[in-house]
This record gives structure tokens, sequence and C-alpha cells, in this order.
């Protein structure tokens, strides 16, 4: 509720209002009722005796329901509102509001109270880049309720409202005409039902796989959190914030029709609820020491929509793992590509490093081998498709330019690949840390090879293509007089290093591609001025020509980034460095909440003394509620190794004493504890004390 | 002339195996609107091993569609997936067969080297994905 708005989710439907309840939307305004990435209400307006209500208070009783308390406007502060209004709301594959009111009065009470309701069925592209529709509409009352629909050759949207209080039924929404004796009370259940007519009776393609009853899901909650890991410290935040980040990977959780009852987490609220190959691949190793399942799958889920083709359109090969998947209009009718689209270079090593990391911490043998086959398809896509210069590096370029992804990395914003001084580099690019996920696919990829899948010589060959992609990536990318790998190769140019410093050198500590020696000088940047904001390090330098703190890519800071970045730090030996990137970002936490969004703003801590939320920021989003999950990996120094679970702790002083009880693993369940002693560097001005709007 | 819908199944049940099928065990029906008949192909699958049999039987998925749609998808010049969110073609039962099976549908490069299918316009707004 941090900027005025209340939003509440479950999988990939979600209802974003006012403090009020109210749903207002404008054409580029993300609030109202999303399901399947098409705005089912865009106006659900109430109304008593034709006058707007005030909101009193808000409960966010739960991700999937808020409570709201609202009174007329008397005008005057010295008069009580003898009548008051609470609308209870819950997503249950659709909307469902209680609404409730009661008279305080003497007397009786004579209301009339009205539900203005519309839906523009916009596709959540059309809302993010305000587009206009095509097809045509059509509003109509049937059996007492009220019927929108939006219709475009055979596809078809429709909502329904109906009320278990009798209604006036019109076009435009229900009117209730209520007759209230003093003290009483008067309810009635609208339910929003969000329909996909098919004439060959179809089944909706996407579920969060979770019951639709309320109390089963609060149930279901409950049972989340017990299984998980239980975190006990001296700190408050900590505490605060780790039950905030499983509590809403609870509320990401989304199955798309392949994987059943089981979930994996969609990216972020509101733009992207949905599958993302990526963001659920690195969520689910940021959450692998908690809720190890979600791993499993995203690797069964995203093996199933393994490419199996070549498609220009969809930028598919065989062997790549998918970017995202859409359900709206704009990929149905082919506008945009998601149905699904493969344009990322990164998706698909990583996606063999989880299969590693997964089988490392849960020794689920089983599922390396049962997968064997889409594990070697990623391994030979790196080399066969993902290396289109014929260097030896994954590259990229999208095959349509006026629909495909111009970068196909994390940082996937047009302009967030440059020169130091501003120049955009030609295609096909080469990003580092590409290089960097594919030197850690090969390295696991032999391991898997040689211990699960009985292939000796594709692990030598692995390994021997590991060597030779680390040999040549440190003298082809690294920028000697500066002492950095470069932002990446310019195809364009022949190769020209794109010399930018930027943030993803420090995922190649996580790939573990730096030698040991070029180490200090990767870390001597992360940590010094021009990328360290105080909160974290900052994915473009301020020296260079496209920074821009509140630049999306381009300046800001990314706490899922600075999460691979720490746990890389640890990697090389940098204790302290990791444990003052995961202290500032815990600061950083406690303006949000405990919920640390996608982004924030690059500014010097020094300066704006709070994190500046990046404008149009996803939250939650996947991949930052796993951060600070990952940054607990990585300050108790959490490691498998052989059948046992290594714990070094190195965490900082100001968090006390910190243990993880049950941790799962192959192990079973262990307990790590840890002490904070290091001494960080707090000297940035004290966070203000967290004040709930 | 052959008929690709046949050609498609036929060869299919020819092969016997399929490694893209090897997470599956499970069975698909495929029911082809044409006019006021409908055609039934029945596949089996288990772990790879392929079972192809043109008839109306009981199945744990089923795919129906008019017959122009399939012939469509199996060219390779309709995308399954966006066939079914236009409401071309709908499903009852378990999805992830169904969803794993789309993948036996050709290479569209060769067939259809511009792209997209001829009804998709060009796009308005900014390129696809997360940019901003």
């Amino acid at each position: 509720m941090t900027d005025g708005q209340v939003k509440i989710l479950d999988g990939n439907t979600f209802a974003v209002s006012d403090k009020a309840g109210d749903i207002e939307a404008t054409a580029t305004d993300p609030s109202g009722l999303f399901a399947l990435d098409t705005r089912f209400l865009s106006t659900w307006r109430l109304t008593l005796g034709g006058k707007r209500l005030t909101p009193l208070s808000v409960d966010d009783l739960q991700y999937f329901e808020a409570k709201f308390f609202l009174v007329p406007d008397t005008g005057t502060v010295y008069s009580d509102s003898e009548v008051s209004v609470i609308r209870q709301r819950t997503l249950n594959s659709g909307m469902r509001e209680r609404l409730t009111v009661l008279n305080h009065a003497e007397s009786d009470a004579d209301l009339t109270l009205r539900l203005d309701v519309d839906s523009d069925f916009a596709d959540l592209f059309e809302v993010k880049d305000a587009l206009e529709k095509v097809g045509s509409y059509d509003r109509r009352t049937e059996d007492g309720r009220l019927v929108l629909e939006y219709r475009r050759d055979s596809f078809r949207r429709q909502l329904v409202v109906s009320s278990s209080a009798p209604a006036e039924v019109d076009e435009g929404g229900l009117t209730f005409a209520v007759r209230l004796p003093p003290g009483e009370r008067w309810t009635t259940v609208l339910q929003v039902e969000t329909v996909t007519p098919n004439r060959f009776a179809s089944q909706p393609l996407a579920t969060t796989g979770r019951s639709s009853h309320t109390d089963d899901m609060r149930a279901d909650l409950d049972r989340w959190i017990a299984a998980a890991p239980r975190l006990e410290s001296d700190d408050q935040q900590l505490q605060r914030t780790y039950t905030r980040s499983l509590i809403d990977l609870a509320a990401l959780r989304f199955s798309p029709a392949i994987a059943g009852e089981d979930t994996l987490p969609a990216a972020g609220l509101p733009w992207f609820m949905s599958m993302f190959g990526r963001d659920s691949i690195l969520t689910s190793m940021q959450a692998l020491p908690f809720v190890p399942e979600q791993a499993a799958t995203t690797i069964r889920v995203l093996a199933a929509w393994q490419g199996s083709r070549s498609d220009d359109f969809r930028d598919e090969d065989p062997g790549k793992i998918v970017h995202e998947l859409r359900y709206g209009e704009m990929a149905a009718f082919e506008h945009r590509p998601q149905s699904p689209y493969y344009g990322d270079a990164d998706g698909t090593p990583l996606f063999v490093v989880l299969m590693d990391e997964y089988e490392l911490w849960s020794g689920d043998s089983d599922l390396v081998r049962e997968y064997e086959y889409e594990g070697r398809a990623a391994l030979d896509w790196i080399g066969r498709y993902g290396d289109l210069m014929g260097n030896g590096y994954i590259s990229y370029r999208p095959r349509r330019e006026d629909t495909g992804l111009a970068n196909q990395c994390w940082k996937d914003s047009w302009n967030s690949i440059s020169y130091r001084d501003g120049r955009l580099p030609g295609f096909p690019r080469a990003t580092c840390e590409l290089q960097g996920y594919a030197y850690d696919a090969m390295t696991r990829g032999a391991r898997l090879a040689r211990k699960f899948w009985d292939d000796e010589e594709l692990a030598q060959r692995l390994e021997r293509e590991a060597a030779r992609l680390k040999e040549r990536f440190n003298q082809d990318f690294w920028i000697e007089d500066g002492e950095y790998y470069a932002l990446a190769l310019d195809g364009a140019a022949d190769g020209a290093p794109v010399d930018a410093l930027s943030s993803n050198i420090g995922h190649l500590l996580w790939s573990g591609i730096v030698p040991e020696d070029r180490a200090e000088a990767v870390v001597r940047h992360l940590m010094g001025p021009r990328l360290y904001s105080g909160w974290g390090v900052r994915t473009l330098a301020t020296v260079e020509g496209r920074y821009n703190p509140i630049g999306y890519h381009v300046g800001t800071v990314w706490p899922f980034d600075n999460s691979f970045i720490a746990w890389g730090l640890r990697r090389y030996g940098y204790k302290q460095e990791a444990a003052q990137i995961a202290s500032d970002m815990l600061d950083a936490a406690a303006y949000f909440d405990g919920r640390l969004p996608e982004a924030f703003g690059g500014y010097d801590r020094t300066e704006t003394r709070y994190p500046v939320q990046y404008p149009t920021a996803c939250s939650p989003q996947a991949w930052s509620t796993g951060a600070p999950l990952l940054f607990l990996r990585t300050m108790l120094g959490l490691q498998p190794s052989g059948e046992h679970l290594v714990v070094e702790p190195a965490l900082p002083a100001n968090l006390g004493s910190v243990t993880l009880l049950d941790i799962p693993g192959r192990w079973g369940r262990l307990d790590a504890f840890g002490r904070g002693l290091l001494a960080v560097d707090r000297e940035h001005p004290e966070p203000a004390p967290v004040l709930r709007d | 002339m052959s008929d690709p819908i046949e050609d498609f199944f036929e060869g299919l049940g020819k092969r016997g195996y399929e490694p893209l099928l090897q997470h599956v065990i499970g069975s698909i029906r495929f029911d082809l609107e044409n006019g006021d008949e409908t055609d039934h192909w029945w596949v089996g699958m288990d772990r790879g091993k392929v079972t192809v049999l043109h008839e109306d039987r009981v199945a744990k998925s089923i795919s129906r569609q008019d017959r122009a749609t399939m012939v469509d998808a199996i060219l390779g010049r309709r995308n399954p997936m966006t066939t079914f969110l236009r409401g071309d073609s709908g499903y009852s039962g378990e999805g992830e067969p169904l969803v794993i099976f789309t993948r036996l549908f050709p290479d569209r490069s060769l067939v259809s080297p511009t792209g997209p299918s001829p009804t998709a316009t060009a796009p308005r707004g900014r390129p696809a994905g997360r940019g901003r």
C-alpha cells in the first residue's frame, strides 16, 4: 500500500484499487481486476445516496484478501457518521466482495447503494503501452446478472456480476434499495466471474493451482510458512522481511496447466504475472534452501516448453528455454510474440545451472536423470544456436526487429547495453554475464554428465570447452586500463568491447569465470563509489554516458542483481563485502515494509537518505522477494558439500544472532546458527521508522 | 492428393518412439470437426512410446477444433497456442500432454520464412518484453 493503492493477488489474478476499494482505471493506469493478462474490471465504484465513501482504514488480511472500512463523508469532523460500510474482497478464481452496511442511528435508514461496473477488457500490454481496441463490446442483463463481453472474431472475454441480495441490475451496474432498522446490518455477496467463452468447451490454461475456497487458501498459506525454515534473530526487521518474503512467494505462486497442482514463481505484479523462464529460474535458485520444491517444478515446466523448432517470430530454437508466456489478446492475435516467446539468451544456460544446484541441495538425482534429454538439449543450444558470431560466445539479436526484444539478457530495455560514451552497439551483442552463465552451465553440465548421465566423453568435452571459454573470455572482455570486464562485445564492430562499467561484472563472480588474481579489481569496482550507491550496486556506473539514477537498467539498484553479486563475493572469499551489501539491502527493505521492490533509484544514500522506488517498479516481484532469502543463505555461508550442509556465517554485527531452523535438503533437516561479528559501514543515515499508510 | 492430417498421425504412429514425449504417460483424443462430422484420432503415450489409432476412444486429454485449424497447425501455418487463446480450439482433461504434444508440430521458419501467420498485423507501441 505504499503508493495509496491496495493490491491483492493470487497467481495471475490480481486486483488493484484505491483505498476505498474503488476501481476507476484510465487507459494507462494499471488498476482493475486482471486475469489471464486481461483487465476484466476497469470500473468498480460504490456510492451511497449518490456520494462516494471515505476510507477509514484498510486491512490487507492476506495476500488474496482485503477489507475496506468506509463511511459517508459528513462534511465535518464534528459529526459522527450514522452509517458505515465494509467491503471484504477476496480473489477466488474471480473476485468475491462481501458488502455490509451498518446503521448506527436510532432511526430507520433508507439507503440507495449503487455499484457502477465497467470493463475495457484491455490486454495488459495495451495498458502498459496505451493501445486501442479492435473488437466490439456488448453489455446486457441476464437472469438478474450483469454480463459484459468483448469479442474479436472467435476471441471472447466475458465478465459476469451477480449479487446474493436482490438488486436492480442495469447495463451500467447494480442498485440496491435498503431499508435498515436501527442497529441492524445488511449484507450482500457480489460475485465477479472472469470467463473465456470457447465454443470448443475449453478449460482455463492457468490457475493458481490452489483451492478457490478462502478457508483452504488460509490453511494453504499456513502450511507453506510452516514448511519453510524458521528464522530466529535479534533483529526484528530481518524477521519481518523474512516473513514478508515467504508470504509474497506464496502469493506469486502460479500454475500453468502443465504443472498440475504444482507451482512455480510468476514474475511480479502488475506487469509480469505470468511465466517467465529467467525469473522462475533465478527465484527458484534464491529460494532453494527454503522452498526447494519450486525448483523442481520450474525445471519440469520449463522442460515441457523447451524450444523444439526454429521460429523467427518467437525467437525459438531447439533446446532454448522459454522466455515469456502470455494469455491476452495481443499474444492471441500475434501482435506480440509471447505465445510463448523465446527471446532471451540466458535462460538456457541458467536452466542447466538450476538443475545442478537443485541436485546439490536436494539429492534428487531421479529428476536430473529424467531430464537428461532437456539438459543436453540446453547445453547443445549454447554452442549451436547461442553462438551467433561463431566466436564461441553466446550472443543475441532479435530475428524480428519489429516485435522481438532488442536486449535478450536480464537488462532487456532498449538502452541497457551501451558504450561509455552512450553509443548503442550493433548486433549481435554478447553481454559478459552470458559468458559467465555459459561457463557455469558447462562446468555444472560436466558434473551432471559424469555423475548422472553416464557420459564421460561429454563431461570431458564440456570441461575443455569451459576452460577454453574462460581463457578467451579473459582476453577479449578484459579492459586493461580500467581493470574490469566490458559489458559486451559488439558483433557489428568486429567484436569490439562495449566498455561501460556495469553491475554485470558482479554476476561473473557468481559464475566463477573470473581468475582469482582479477577478483580483487572487480570487487574494488563493485564496492567503489561509481557503482556502489550505499544501498547496493547500481546497474550502471555513474560515470557512464547513459547513467540515469532512475533509468530502468542504466543506474537503478536492483535487489535481485545485488543478491547474486553478494553470492559471487562470498564465492571468492569477500565475506565483508557480501555482508555489507546484505546489510544495506536489509536496511532498504525496512522502508518498504520488508518488501523490496523490483528496483530503486541509484541516488547516493547520503543524498536521499531513503531508497527512492523506481516509478513503475513491480511490487511484489518474484526475484526481489527471493533476494532476502539469498542474502540469508550468503550471510550464513550455507553450501551443500556431499551429503552435508556447510555453515560458515559471516554476518553484519548489527544483526546480532541469526538462527535458521530446519533447513531442508539431502541431509533431511538441519539448523544453522551465526552471530554477527563483521562491522559494516552504517555511517549512512539510519532508516526512519516504518510508517504504514 | 494426400491428407496432411493422415500423413501426420500415420507418420507419428510409424515412428513408434518420440523422445519429445518421453515424460508423458497419457492419451489425447483429437476431435476434428468438419461440418456435421467429427473425425477422431487417438494418441497413446507411454514414456516416448507412441500408439496412434484413427478412432473415437476414451482419453485423458481431449483437444477439439475445426479440421482446417488442425491442418494449419500441422503444416506450421498456425501456432497451436494462439489458436487456443483465440478460441479456435479448446481442450478438456489434462493440459500437460497437450502442451508437450504441440512441440511435434513443424519448424515454422521452414514453412513461413517471413514469420507469423498472415493474419498478424504490424504491432504498435514498443517491442516485446519488459523494456520501457
